[in-house]
């Protein structure tokens, strides 16, 4: 019984068939798994592109007030909406306690956005649909979207990030 | 009394299941950490292309 002392010499006896068998099937196991984790993560377009760059927040802001100046086509609430080619980079900002900007985009096209923090972790969370991402200030993360349906989509924070945390609730909005 | 024999190294580790728990653990967390390590000093900054279309330098 495993739970007691093994009995003493136990360490020169030799392995029994039955038990080499059952760690050969564990390794047989163990390495189906492992290749698995590969090929699910190649062929099931689940994964996020896990691209990221170093970035500051100044550089990040520069980089966003850039592409807001570029591509502005309007403004929500005091926030600015902006409508970027299909196939563009898009930037997106996140900071306490508000994402920037507005993102007007084409279904069926395909966009690289990156996601930064200017401040502190937040989380990005696109609602219905539910994909989550972390975002952290310093990194820039870069995940490719392909809008598959038309509507307006809200990007809700999911880590929290201070006393207006709730409020942090930034929209894209998918045209036909 | 039977004289004493050496007990062979790989057989104390595995007769001391505290020692195994803490390996589990320690093992574990220490190449975490140095994988972590790893992908935070090969990251690259972001791309002149990407900055240039934006910014125009």
């Amino acid at each position: 019984m495993a739970l007691l002392p093994p009995k003493e010499g136990w360490f020169y006896q030799k392995v029994a068939r039955d038990e080499k068998i059952w760690m050969g099937l564990a390794f047989v196991v163990s390495v189906f798994l492992f290749f698995w984790m590969i090929i699910w993560h190649v062929y099931a377009k689940q994964n996020p592109s896990f691209v990221t760059y170093k970035t500051t927040p100044e550089e990040f802001y520069q980089l966003t007030q850039a592409f807001i100046e570029k591509y502005k086509v309007g403004e929500e609430n005091g926030i600015p909406v902006v409508k970027p080619p299909p196939g563009s980079d898009v930037f997106l900002l996140a900071r306490q306690f508000r994402w920037e900007p507005v993102l007007v985009l084409k279904k069926g096209e395909e966009y690289r956005f990156h996601i930064s923090s200017l401040d502190v972790l937040h989380g990005f969370s696109l609602q219905p649909v539910n994909m989550n991402f972390m975002v952290y200030p310093k990194y820039d993360y870069v995940l490719t979207f392909k809008p598959t349906s038309a509507g307006e989509f809200y990007i809700v924070c999911n880590e929290f990030c201070g006393i207006g945390h709730h409020m942090m609730i930034g929209k894209i909005i998918v045209e036909e | 009394m039977s004289e004493e024999k050496k007990v062979p190294f790989l057989q104390l580790v595995f007769d001391d299941f505290i020692l195994l728990l803490f390996l589990g653990v320690a093992i574990y967390a220490v190449s975490y950490l140095i994988w972590g390590l790893i992908e935070i000093a090969w990251t690259p900054p972001i791309p002149e292309e990407i900055k240039q279309a934006l910014l125009g330098r």
